[in-house]
């Protein structure tokens, strides 16, 4: 017997595994036969191999199939998909620059047009409020009451024209600030339903009056590019997402698979979604039904030369026409007043006529193709009619400059007025009458339009309001 | 199962034919890490790794055995899980010679090294062969699970271990005379046959 070496070893491992050739295999089988412990090598390798033959094969004990997931396996994304997102992204920064442009050109405009009412007094408020918007901009209006924010307060107080009780309505200065510092100074809605008017109902004016002048608000950059962008982002956005989602579900039903259910990533992006859309709904609501506007800028423009301010003069170092509360019981003022409107904007101006009631002049967008002073001025040129009951106090030219032609369309002119009017026409409105002088006669103002429009006479609040088409003399008569 | 069209079905990414190639070969896998890992969970776990890397890597079979290319990927599953185990050690199953060196004489196995305790819990013949497969070197251990356990031939074992041929030769022979020391001392569990057969060696 010779000593076994791992050789050995290897070959007789080897032999059991019929990995000998035939001449190897013959050698071992000779020498096993004659070699004891070549033998016994043999046994003990085969019992080892079989007894590790012999293991049990244990069952799996799960299922080791794999999940698309676990498989790395992603839904292929469209091939437009990118496009979209890009888009969305692209717009979504154009529309926060655009936006940043539009807060920052208007504010600094609104913190400029709100320092010079300052040196008004009383009228400084008029700089900007947010939480009332007509409030704010009948502020200055002094004891003029804001119609909407104290109609209770109105009628409980209409007979004592109290200064100080009404002005609790009007804005602080400092209530205006946030706002205006948001780039939406002061807004009215130019539609005419919308317009806030002076009621009637209230005391007129007895102490001050600043008229307001409202100056368009210009965007650096149109709202309706602005809102485009937020629309295009929206849309963009959308519309990648309900691509890929479409080819995911397609994806997944091809192969039979359950989807995997929104992962979180998912439901921020269609929140994101939604909520840009939101603000989309509502800009696109608020835009269309809003006209935006500068801060007010209190322009009082008197009769008297002496107190006259012009629009340029209205600085903060101009100071002298200023009238203060301690005025309360002193006639009106009443004189000529001016506004400058530019095409493209409807304009609102109330005009304390001598009688202490308010005249409102409405015109809408284009009234005048170009760049127009509208003026009122009390008083007429042209003798009164010569019959019935001509009311004076209530009578003014209206012209024009520099075009000084007529508004290319209808105009409106509301007059309110109190008891002591209606008791002069023995409570009988309809008698109430605009007449305008055609050269030759007075005639309707109704009539200067074609078709002639019908007055529309409210009593609550004592209002008539007028449609014209003509610039010249009216007065308020009663046949 | 058409298995060379499933393998081309689930090169293109079909999922589903690659879950019926997982279904039929996951109870080899499942037992190869048994075997070469020796513990249950982490068995499980080299398993759904092994089919997570196939699956990745299945453009890379190139014809031949299905079942070695899939061996591959099990043995480096199982290498990685070891290599875990080793940077957090648990608990050393067995004391292991200083070096960590392969020892040529069969003698180093005389000492079994297994505590009273350790035999008594290894009174099943299974329990006794994985006690043995686990004192084997890993390299040897996997070699002998290959070829002995799974019954792949040297050249399938050889391009599953990526080991030459000769190699592989070399350590299933010393594995196995190794796994015959060692399965000696549990002389009371082995089979009848086994027990005759050495019984009837002079």
């Amino acid at each position: 017997m010779t000593p076994t070496t791992f050789h050995d070893l290897e070959l007789i491992s080897a032999y059991l595994d019929g990995q000998l050739s035939k001449v190897e295999s013959a050698r071992l089988e000779e020498r096993l036969k004659t070699d004891e412990g070549y033998r016994q090598l043999l046994d003990e390798l085969s019992g080892s191999r079989r007894v590790l033959r012999s293991l049990p094969a244990r069952r799996a004990p799960r299922n080791f199939t794999l999940t698309p997931k676990m498989a790395g396996l992603k839904p292929p994304v469209p091939r437009a998909f990118p496009v979209f997102r890009l888009a969305s992204v692209f717009a979504t920064v154009l529309f926060f620059l655009v936006f940043a442009a539009n807060i920052s050109g208007p504010a600094m405009a609104a913190i400029r047009a709100s320092a010079p009412p300052i040196a008004f007094g009383m009228g400084g408020g008029g700089g900007g409020d947010g939480s009332e918007p007509p409030a704010a901009n009948l502020a200055p209006m002094a004891a003029a009451p804001a119609p909407e924010a104290t109609s209770a307060a109105s009628e409980n107080q209409a007979a004592t024209p109290e200064a100080a009780p009404l002005l609790q309505a009007a804005p602080t200065p400092t209530d205006g600030i946030p706002f205006a510092e948001a780039g939406l100074p002061t807004e009215m809605p130019a539609a005419p339903g919308a317009t806030a008017k002076i009621a009637p109902g209230a005391q007129p004016a007895q102490d001050q009056y600043t008229p307001t002048e409202r100056i368009p608000l210009q965007l650096p950059v149109p709202a309706w590019l602005q809102f485009g962008l937020l629309g295009l982002a929206v849309i963009s956005a959308a519309t990648a997402y309900v691509l890929r989602s479409r080819s995911e579900t397609n994806w997944f039903k091809t192969r039979a698979l359950q989807p995997a259910g929104p992962d979180r990533r998912q439901l921020l992006v269609i929140v994101l979604i939604a909520l840009a859309a939101l603000a989309l709904a509502v800009s696109v609501w608020w835009v269309s039904t809003t006209t935006f506007y500068a801060a007010a800028q209190q322009v009082p423009v008197f009769a008297d030369k002496s107190m006259r301010m012009t629009e340029q003069a209205a600085q903060p170092d101009v100071s002298g026409p200023v009238v203060t509360g301690a005025d309360k019981g002193a006639p009106p003022y009443s004189g000529p007043q001016s506004m400058t409107m530019q095409p493209g904007m409807g304009y609102v101006m109330n005009w304390l006529d001598p009688s202490g009631f308010m005249t409102t002049f409405e015109f809408p967008a284009n009234a005048f193709p170009l760049e127009t002073t509208f003026t009122v001025t009390p008083g007429l040129d042209v003798e009164s009619p010569s019959t019935g009951m001509v009311f004076t106090a209530r009578a003014f030219k209206l012209s024009a400059e520099p075009a000084g032609g007529d508004p290319q369309v209808p105009f409106t002119i509301s007059m309110d007025y109190g008891d002591q009017l209606l008791v002069n026409v023995e409570g009988d409105a309809s008698r109430l009458v605009l007449v305008w002088w055609s050269g030759s006669e007075w005639v309707d103002a109704g009539s200067t339009c074609s078709p002639a429009s019908e007055t529309i006479r409210t009593s609550e609040p004592k209002r008539l309001q007028f449609t014209a088409c003509k610039l010249g003399n009216f007065v308020l008569y009663a046949p | 199962m058409d298995e060379p069209a499933l393998i081309l079905d689930a090169q293109r990414g079909d999922l589903d034919a690659f879950n019926t190639l997982v279904l039929a070969y996951q109870d080899a896998l499942y037992n190869t890490a048994l075997r070469i890992l020796g513990d249950d969970s982490h068995a499980a776990d080299a398993t759904q790794d092994a089919f997570i890397s196939a699956f990745r890597s299945l453009n890379s079979f190139r014809g031949g055995s299905f079942k070695a290319w899939l061996m591959r990927t099990v043995t480096n599953a199982c290498y990685d899980e070891l290599r875990r185990q080793k940077r957090r050690p648990t608990v050393p199953l067995e004391p292991t010679n200083d070096d960590d060196e392969e020892i040529d004489s069969p003698r180093w196995l005389a000492d079994s090294s297994m505590s009273p305790e350790q035999k008594f819990e290894a009174d099943e013949l299974e329990h006794a062969i994985q006690h043995c497969l686990d004192a084997l070197p890993v390299d040897f251990r996997t070699v002998v699970v290959l070829a002995d356990i799974q019954g792949l031939d040297y050249s399938e074992v050889a391009s599953s271990t990526r080991i030459p041929l000769g190699t592989i030769k070399s350590r299933l022979a010393r594995a196995r005379l190794r796994l015959r020391e060692c399965l000696q001392g549990f002389g009371e569990l082995l089979p009848a046959a086994f027990r005759l057969e050495r019984e009837s060696l002079p």
